[in-house]
């Protein structure tokens, strides 16, 4: 896999390249393990806040166009000409 | 909710952001030994952050007067003017919130499955967490010069995530280069933000200097403005002031960190890096942050009295449409997919700079805001079909990946579709809103920009179709990503298709009309909560500008589609293989990335370093080297005065003694009290 470095198995170890040991590499966390299904339920609710938060922003209330000052740069600039 | 309880909220910014660095530095100084620990430290807090973000969003929701909150602390204070680093929250500061946590939770989801066997899968969240933090902290500076400091920082873990695996000749190589090629742009920076501070210092009242937000009259504008009254940026025979010199210093930052034109050659290499982070920080946030600062130090780029049409923004939108449309045409002859994805990103930030040159200050956010979304689920596809084609990148090595990955096709389709600007897909909302301000700015640069569109639909389908149509091409046996990768895709799809509609009211439809005459305006939910000055403005829509980039995307899709899924047009290998030298040459102007490389490469080898051997050759003959002989020549001149005082006769010296012993004594009485 080029675009995954030198993947290892369980209990890898790294070294030198003059086998000489750097540190053990702690164990990889299987497939469908403990982990994977708290985090793919963290992606879930990630969603679902997301879809929460845009529904809150919707329902907030609307800057009137009338009343108030226009003040972003380029109305600035259409107001100065 | 009370209002104390609101406060409270907004209050509790700073918290948030020093909890990835701790998260980073105990995963460092231990945590490594364990990945589950690494990983739960990185997502912990950077899902707390998120839900923080959420909470902050309700917050100034619930009491826009809450806004803008910050506190400062004295830094360096010294006689003239005090440096502070402190934390600003205000509606532009949550919605940046939103993106960076949103963004890097997924990532880090992701990542957990994609880099799962990797041996340094906890080194990996130790810099994500100190990146996020990082960010984090860059959103919520109160000053220009705690952007700097951040700024760099973000900097320093952009080439530790390039380079991570550096083993690798080309990572290491692509790291350094991001290193260089954004120290050249800090340099600029710096330079601006001394020469602001220098032509500042006296208008700041003893508040912290070069503050965003302040007490009235001492935040950026209103100090501009009075140092602007008092004549402090006049230039006598000059044609520009000295706020226009400093302006275009401080954009080399925001050019180099936003890869424009011409400091943008690292971001394609960048791609060396593990996918997880091309979409972090090379999609999504960390390239952002100079669109950020333009926004958030927007002041420098206007007229005392916030008025657009400046030189430096006028500089800002020029190089932000050229950047825009070099980038599209590179991104149509490449076959890497990341790269593919990252010339897309370059071109996308082009938009953003466009808008904001174009004083659609509203609309450059906006564009910012959907495209993290889509930029980072089309790079975290990306990653899903690497991995499950393991480590093919090359889109003519795959094909038909649909019926193997439904779940990466699905979401690969949203994001192409909203990138290419189809309704109602996100990108089309804030696209077409940049595009509007760039034709009423400069007819030229609109044009330039719908013609861009027409080439990103293009690029975009052409990857797609190549990637999940037809037969598939390759060698290894395509699969499915777990679900651990796939559902931050899906996560990341539903802003992708809704997140558009925060721009839109329905209202601007009535009457409209195609004549190219703008309806009234009425406002929307991103604008009214995220703007420049005052208040907020809102655009009409204007028909004929809506037909056109929706033309110019269906002409994209098509052509793509005749090309690349039925494969009835055979102009690809007609272009690619022509005997016209004019059509030969501009592929390979296309494919080789504008010769920019090359270019710089010729530079330097041709022209700095040949300069600089000349320099120092100079100065090494003429000076280092006179000095050594000064010295020696000094020493033998001495010596040889010296020299002659000894003659090894005892009467010159008992002569030379007894000298010292009268000179002494006649000082002796001179002195004595």
């Amino acid at each position: 896999m080029s675009d995954a470095g030198h993947a290892s198995g369980n209990n890898a170890h790294t070294d030198d390249d003059h086998g000489h040991d750097l540190y053990t590499v702690p164990p990889f966390v299987p497939e469908d393990s403990l982990q994977d299904q708290v985090l793919s339920l963290l992606a879930m609710l990630c969603c679902f806040s997301i879809l929460g938060l845009f529904i809150y922003w919707s329902g907030l209330p609307l800057a009137s166009v009338e009343s108030e000052i226009k003040a972003e740069p380029a109305a600035a600039s259409e107001q100065a000409k | 909710m009370l209002p104390e309880t609101l406060k409270q909220i907004v209050e509790a910014a700073p918290y948030i952001v020093l909890a990835p660095f701790i998260a980073g530095l105990i995963i460092i100084l231990g945590a490594w030994r364990s990945k589950t620990l690494s990983m739960v430290l990185s997502v912990g807090t950077v899902a707390v952050g998120f839900a923080y973000s959420l909470a902050l969003m309700y917050a100034l929701g619930a009491n826009p007067h809450l806004a803008p909150w910050y506190v400062n602390v004295p830094w360096f204070v010294s006689s003239s003017f005090t440096l502070s680093m402190g934390v600003l929250v205000d509606n532009l500061v949550a919605v940046m919130f939103v993106v960076v946590t949103v963004v890097s939770l997924l990532v880090q989801i992701y990542t957990h499955g994609y880099m799962r066997e990797d041996p340094g899968y906890s080194r990996f969240y130790a810099y994500l967490s100190l990146f996020t933090g990082s960010m984090l902290g860059l959103v919520v500076a109160t000053n220009l010069f705690e952007t700097y400091f951040f700024w760099e920082l973000v900097g320093v873990c952009s080439y530790f995530l390039i380079g991570f695996w550096w083993y690798k000749t080309s990572a290491a190589e692509a790291c350094l280069k991001a290193f260089i090629v954004n120290r050249i742009g800090d340099c600029g920076f710096l330079i601006g933000l001394i020469m602001l501070l220098a032509a500042t210092k006296d208008y700041w009242g003893g508040n912290p200097v070069l503050a965003f937000v302040g007490p009235h009259g001492y935040d950026l504008a209103g100090v501009l403005q009075s140092a602007n009254v008092a004549h402090a940026f006049d230039l006598t025979n000059w044609p520009v002031n000295l706020l226009t010199i400093i302006s275009l210093f401080v954009l080399l930052g925001p050019i180099a960190k936003s890869a424009q034109m011409p400091l943008h050659v690292w971001l394609p290499d960048a791609m060396e890096g593990p996918t997880p982070i091309s979409a972090l920080i090379h999609a999504a946030t960390m390239v952002a942050a100079g669109v950020y600062l333009v926004a958030r130090a927007y002041p420098l780029w206007l007229t005392p009295d916030g008025h657009a049409g400046t030189f430096g923004l006028a500089v800002v939108a020029v190089i932000g449409g050229i950047t825009a449309f070099m980038a599209a045409t590179i991104a149509m002859s490449q076959f890497d997919i990341k790269r593919i994805l990252a010339w897309s990103t370059v071109s996308q930030l082009g938009y953003m700079f466009v808008g904001l040159g174009a004083g659609a200050y509203s609309g450059a956010i906006f564009h910012l805001f959907n495209h993290a979304f889509f930029k980072a689920m089309l790079f975290l596809c990306s990653g899903a079909v690497i991995h499950g084609l393991h480590g093919e990148q090359d889109v003519r090595k795959m094909g038909g990946l649909k019926k193997y990955m439904p779940r990466t096709w699905f979401c690969c389709l949203v994001g192409t579709l909203s990138i290419s600007g189809c309704p109602p897909f996100s990108g089309f909302f804030s696209k077409d809103e940049i595009i509007s301000a760039a034709l009423k700015y400069n007819f030229w640069l609109g044009a330039v920009m719908i013609l861009t569109a027409l080439l990103t639909a293009f690029y975009m389908f052409r990857m797609y179709f190549m990637t999940f149509h037809n037969e598939y091409r390759g060698d290894a046996k395509p699969h499915e990503s777990p679900w651990v990768m796939t559902l931050p895709l899906i996560a990341l799809a539903v802003p992708s298709v809704l997140s558009g509609f925060l721009g839109f009211n329905p209202q601007v439809l009535n009457g409209l009309s195609f004549d190219g005459k703008t309806t009234a305006a009425a406002a929307n939910h991103f604008a009214s909560f995220v703007y420049f000055g005052r208040a907020p403005e809102f655009e009409g829509m204007n028909g004929l500008v809506m037909a056109c980039s929706i033309l110019a995307a269906f002409i994209g899709f098509y052509i793509a589609y005749e090309v690349y899924l039925k494969r009835a047009w055979k102009v690809n290998e007609q272009i690619a293989h022509s005997d016209n030298d004019i059509v030969a040459y501009a592929y390979q102007f296309s494919y080789h990335k504008w010769f920019f490389d090359d270019l710089y490469l010729w530079l330097v080898q041709s022209v700095v370093l040949p300069a600089f051997q000349t320099i120092w050759q100079w100065v090494d003959r003429y000076i280092v080297d006179n000095l050594v002989n000064f010295a020696a020549l000094v020493s033998v001149s001495v010596g040889e005065v010296l020299r002659l005082t000894q003659n090894g006769r005892g009467q010159s010296y008992a002569l030379v003694i007894f000298g010292w012993v009268a000179g002494l004594t006649f000082l002796a009485f001179l002195f004595s009290p």
